[in-house]
Order: C-alpha cells, then sequence, then structure tokens
C-alpha cells in the first residue's frame, strides 16, 4: 500500500487530516500534468482542486488494481476532459508560455534543470504527447499504467510515446538543445 | 497559486457545502435508505435523547393524537395513529426501540427520537424460537457461522395496539471483533422492512440474483456495503453487510433464501447473474418501455461502451460537432422485489463537419467485431439474427476489399486475416471500404465497435483521422 493509498483510506474512515496529505503529495504534479491537457495554469489549479473535491465527495472506491496515482490522474483526466468538452477551448501552441508563478512551479516540482527544458519544450507539442510524455518521464508511470490513465492500449502508449519522443526531439532540436536520453 | 493548505481547507469547505446540498435535497424524498436502520437506532440513542425530550410533546390536531418534535427547520416530524390503530408518519421514522420511536431530521444523520406512548402500544417481547416461528425463518442463522462475532441483544418482539399488530419489524446485528465487518439483517412481517431499497450511495454498478423461487434484489452501494431485500415464507428481508466482501455476502444471502429447504429448480445451478450497469435505479418500482431511451451523458457513454466517443471532438475543437440523443435503449423491471435490466444494440453517433466543409462521423455500437453492413447499424432493438453469410468485395481491378454480412451475428466472429481484408490500425482491427460515391468507411473493432465515415476527404485524410481517433 502507498502512501497515497495510505491516507485515501484514513480519508474513507473519517479522518479529514489524510486529504491534507494527499493534497500535499500530489498537487503540483498534478497541476502540471492537467496543464499539459489544458495548456492554462490558471484552469490546471481549478481542475486540481476540482479533482480533490470529487475525491472528498464522492469518495471514489479504490479497489487497488492500479497505483493510487493512477486512480487518481484518472480522475484528474476525466475532470479535464469534461471542462474542454464544455469549453471547446482551442489554445494555439504558442500562447501556451507560464506564468511566473507557474515557472516556481515547475523549477519546485521538476528541479533538474535538464528536465525542465524538456518540459518547456513539451509545451509546444500536442497535448495527447505532453500527456503521454509526463505520465511516463516525469511521473515515472509504466506504460501500463498510462494507458489506464489515458484510456488506451499499452500497445496504443507504446506507439504514442515513440511518435511524442520524436516530436520532442524536433522541437528540442531547433531549440538547439541536445536530446539524448531523453 | 493557493498553498496544499490553501487548497485543502477549499476542498473541505467545498466538501461540506456538498454535503449540505444533498441533505437538503433529498430532505423530502418520501422513502429514505440507510445503511442499517436497527444499527442506526441504537448508535442514536444517548446521543439524541436528551436534546429531545425536551422539546417534544404530545398535542391533539383534530381528533387524532399526535406525538411530534419541531425540526431545526421548524417542520413537525412525528406520528399520530388513527381510530384503526394504524401509525401514520409525518416525518421519516426509522427505528422503534422498546420505549421510543427515531425519526431522520434529514438524510445525512440528524437522527431525533421521541418517546413512544405506551398507553396506546403494547410491546409483546419474543423469544429466539418465537421469532423464528413468527417469520417462517431462522433468523439467527448466522450464529453457528460466526460464533465469536458480537450479536445484537435487543429486546425482540412486535408493537401492538388494540391486539393488532402495528409493527412487526426486528433487527439483528453481528459484528466482528475488530469491528470491521458487519451484518445487519431486517426481517417483518408479509412486507419488506421499512427502509428497503438503496442505501448510501448507489454505486455504478448493481446486480440481481433469481433463484428459483427464491428472488433478491441486490445492491452494491456506499464503500464495500451490500445489500439484499427479498420475500421469503411470507417475511420480507433485508439483509446488508459491510466489510465483508462480496462473495461471502453472497453466500449469506444464498443459506438465508435456501432456508430451512429450498432447493434450486436446477440441482447445483444457483443462477446467479451478474450485471454491470452503470447506473440502476432501483429505489422506485419502474418498468420502462423496451424502447424508451436511457439518455446518457458523453462522459457516461464513453464509459460504457468503453471508447472515447468524442475523440475527434478534442483533437479537432475547429470541427463543428453535432449529435442527436445520446444514450442506450434498455429494459428495466423491478416490482421492488426483483429486477432485471436488459441493454439492447444502440448506436450512438457524433457527426462532425470540418473546416474545409467534409463531413466525418463516428458512431459506437456494442457487439462483437465482425465485418458489418448498414443493415446491421440499424436502430431497431434488439438487433435481429439473420442467417450469416458472408459477402466479398471487390474493388474494380478484382482486389478484395473487404466483406460483409447482411446482419450481426454476436455469435459469429470472422477473422479476417490482416494482409487480405482487414487493415491494422494501432493494433485494432479495421475493415475500410469505400461505397459508390467514393466515400470511406471504417469498421473498427475497439473495446465495442466503432464505425467511421467520411464524405470529402483523401485517403490519407481519411488515414489521419482513423489514426488519430484509435491512438
Amino acid at each position: 500500500m502507498d502512501n497515497g493509498e495510505s491516507s485515501y483510506c484514513r480519508f474513507i474512515s473519517g479522518d479529514d487530516n489524510a486529504l491534507g496529505e494527499i493534497i500535499s503529495s500530489y498537487k503540483d504534479g498534478l497541476i502540471l500534468y492537467l496543464n499539459s491537457i489544458v495548456k492554462n495554469l490558471g484552469t490546471a489549479e481549478e481542475l486540481c482542486e476540482d479533482t480533490f473535491v470529487k475525491l472528498a465527495v464522492k469518495k471514489p472506491r479504490f479497489r487497488g488494481n492500479s497505483s493510487f496515482k493512477t486512480f487518481l490522474y484518472s480522475i484528474a483526466r476525466n475532470i479535464a476532459f469534461d471542462h474542454l468538452r464544455k469549453s471547446r477551448e482551442h489554445v494555439p501552441i504558442e500562447d501556451m508560455e507560464l506564468s511566473d508563478e507557474g515557472i516556481d512551479l515547475e523549477e519546485a516540482y521538476i528541479k533538474e534543470e535538464r528536465k525542465i527544458a524538456v518540459h518547456r519544450a513539451m509545451r509546444k507539442i500536442s497535448p495527447d504527447y505532453a500527456q503521454v510524455l509526463w505520465l511516463t518521464y516525469f511521473e515515472e508511470l509504466s506504460n501500463k499504467e498510462a494507458a489506464a490513465v489515458m484510456k488506451k492500449t499499452t500497445h496504443a502508449i507504446e506507439t504514442l510515446v515513440y511518435r511524442a519522443r520524436n516530436a520532442l526531439k524536433a522541437q528540442l532540436e531547433k531549440e538547439g538543445f541536445q536530446y539524448e536520453n531523453i | 497559486m493557493k498553498t496544499s493548505e490553501q487548497m485543502t481547507n477549499d476542498v473541505l469547505s467545498r466538501r461540506d457545502k456538498a454535503i449540505k446540498d444533498r441533505a437538503a435535497a433529498r430532505r423530502h424524498m418520501m422513502r429514505i435508505g440507510v445503511p442499517c436502520a436497527g444499527c442506526l437506532a441504537l448508535a442514536a440513542v444517548i446521543t439524541v435523547n436528551v436534546a429531545v425530550r425536551s422539546n417534544n410533546g404530545l398535542a391533539a390536531e383534530g381528533n387524532k393524537e399526535i406525538a411530534y418534535i419541531t425540526n431545526s427547520n421548524g417542520e413537525k416530524v412525528g406520528y399520530y395513529i388513527d381510530s384503526d390503530g394504524e401509525i401514520h408518519y409525518i416525518h421519516q421514522a426509522i427505528a422503534f426501540e422498546k420505549d421510543e420511536i427515531y425519526f431522520n431530521d434529514n438524510f445525512m444523520s440528524k437522527d431525533i427520537a421521541i418517546d413512544l406512548d405506551k398507553s396506546r402500544l403494547d410491546f409483546k417481547p419474543m423469544t429466539e424460537a418465537e421469532l423464528n416461528a413468527y417469520y417462517g425463518t431462522r433468523l439467527t442463522l448466522l450464529s453457528e457461522k460466526y460464533p465469536d462475532w458480537k450479536f445484537s441483544n435487543a429486546p425482540y418482539g412486535v408493537y401492538s395496539n388494540n391486539g393488532k399488530d402495528v409493527w412487526t419489524e426486528n433487527s439483528v446485528s453481528y459484528t466482528s471483533p475488530d469491528g470491521k465487518r458487519s451484518i445487519c439483517i431486517d426481517i417483518n412481517k408479509g412486507e419488506l422492512p421499512l427502509y428497503s431499497g438503496v442505501g448510501g450511495d448507489l454505486k455504478d454498478s448493481s446486480f440481481v440474483v433469481a433463484d428459483g423461487e427464491g428472488k433478491a434484489v441486490l445492491f452494491r452501494c456506499g464503500d464495500d456495503l451490500f445489500k439484499a431485500q427479498f420475500m421469503r415464507g411470507g417475511s420480507g428481508m433485508l439483509i446488508s453487510a459491510s466489510g465483508i466482501g462480496e462473495k461471502e455476502f453472497l453466500d449469506i444471502v444464498r443459506e438465508y433464501l435456501s432456508y430451512p429447504d429450498f432447493k434450486s429448480s436446477e440441482p447445483g445451478n444457483t443462477n446467479t447473474a451478474v450485471i454491470d450497469v452503470d447506473a440502476f435505479n432501483v429505489d422506485e418500482p419502474v418498468v420502462t418501455d423496451p424502447n424508451e431511451l436511457r439518455e446518457m451523458t458523453m462522459n457516461a457513454v464513453n464509459r460504457f461502451f468503453n471508447v472515447e466517443l468524442d475523440r475527434l471532438t478534442i483533437i479537432h475543437p475547429e470541427w463543428t460537432e453535432s449529435h442527436g440523443k445520446l444514450g442506450i435503449y434498455r429494459h428495466e423491471e423491478n416490482d421492488g422485489v426483483t429486477a432485471s435490466v436488459s441493454n439492447y444494440y444502440t448506436i450512438n453517433t457524433i457527426n462532425y463537419v470540418t473546416e474545409k466543409g467534409n463531413k466525418i462521423s463516428v458512431s459506437v455500437q456494442h457487439g462483437k467485431f465482425a465485418p458489418v453492413s448498414d443493415e446491421t447499424f440499424t436502430e431497431d432493438k434488439p438487433v435481429s439474427l439473420p442467417a450469416t453469410s458472408v459477402i466479398t468485395e471487390y474493388d474494380e481491378n478484382g482486389n478484395i476489399i473487404g466483406q460483409t454480412t447482411p446482419g450481426f451475428n454476436p455469435d459469429f466472429v470472422i477473422k479476417p486475416s490482416p494482409d487480405k481484408n482487414a487493415s491494422t490500425i494501432n493494433g485494432y482491427e479495421a475493415l475500410i471500404y469505400r461505397d459508390a460515391n467514393g466515400n470511406f468507411i471504417a469498421d473498427i473493432a475497439m473495446r465495442s465497435r466503432v464505425r467511421i465515415t467520411a464524405e470529402g476527404v483523401t485517403e490519407s485524410e481519411f488515414l489521419k483521422i482513423l489514426d488519430e481517433f484509435t491512438l
């Protein structure tokens, strides 16, 4: 049982402090993941809060057949796609620069300079590519776990990762970066 | 940007508000479900009596004797007894104890108790043997199965007025030594216990067990909470269990259903049918028209068919999207004791117009994959099952471009070899056609059957759409 799962069990049993632990552990990563989908940090933060509200109100059953992170990210992804359906927003890729506080969050969460450069290049590739790279590269989910979050087959994730890496490679080259070992 | 503490506080505030709103919305429901009426009443006995007793009272309203209190919303809650000795409730009563009657102030938990008018009702205590004889079953059947579990030791019996039994419900409960597992059995004479039905949050799935003459409606609700209600031997039973898991719960239900000498119509076959449905409202008796569309949101459609039907909406927000009502045709029957649900093959379609004015449509339908013709994507429910024959189609050069069947037979699966008739798109088998007008059609074997059609696009554009949809 990972920490998130243990905290969620305690929250289900009535311990509100456990929800604070979950939020503290997953908030920043979740905001950056949601940002890869909606391409707007403010919206990503709101959707992140909506995700935790859903967890707190509906208390969806965690069956334990995936990691708690996979479970949480699946809920977040559904909420983000709901938002996209309702808003039908289409943000041009060139408008996706992070605000100052977004940069602070990015640097605090990702830490490594090389990875931060990669993350910034991810803003210029398609949302699907950015999503799958965030899950597999930054959150270190397996292809199977990423498939569960993105509701795709493992095979589709493998293909998506392959294409996403190529797109990222091209983007990094364009910006004059080294891309080996990504 | 919020700190973790700020977000936690905001989330908890929104949670509390949502709970309050939900309680308000449900306050006036005629019937409410509680996890276990008897257990809840026992839990409430100390905390609520003192506060409420100072408010309660007896009053005459017309020719009815009423015991009531005023709750926090200014509403009167209580009961009156008419000249025939029948009890009528002004608000929801959740349980009787020997000296008290418990009412539920609102859905969440504000339970209140008022003294029972002992001069009007007589309590007839019963021994275990008397209870079993009265209800025609063995109420304490689980005592042998769980010898070390704590057994409720409440006084059992029935309330009567002028010799007529007016409250015939009793509850027994078993709690595991660690307190994490519990089973509660409510029983009533001649009818189901008052608060049978769904209690707590009904989960996305529910299931029905039908076992010869004994039929039970089963609910999976709340977190690890199971309930079953059924009539047996002239008595209605409600079994609620938490923490024991589905298999153990079903075993208990079967034990009660089969006591004392019940035999399944097919020896060795319990006929347990588990039907997964996304939402199955069994709170109210309902018989729906088979041709009535059960509308669904896009999200629900995606979950039901296990396919992201609106994937192209997300990828191409610049396209104009339209669709009719979404959902599935299904037939539900539920008379409060037995329930069943049948789903029919139903197509859901989204239409798009691209920025170039090309028309794309994406349809999804349940069923195994087989090459299909237009006839199989029919609005008729259910899909007819004609004799299967395969029609092979050729292009002008004599090359096989696909196969169709005049109708879809879910038992007959054609697996075309990928290098001949079917393509593989991102790991999914697909048959791609061109109709007489040059429009493209693709039938794809995803988790449900998907058909994508396109007018006015080139082959490479169509393949790109298929790629986008399936990736």
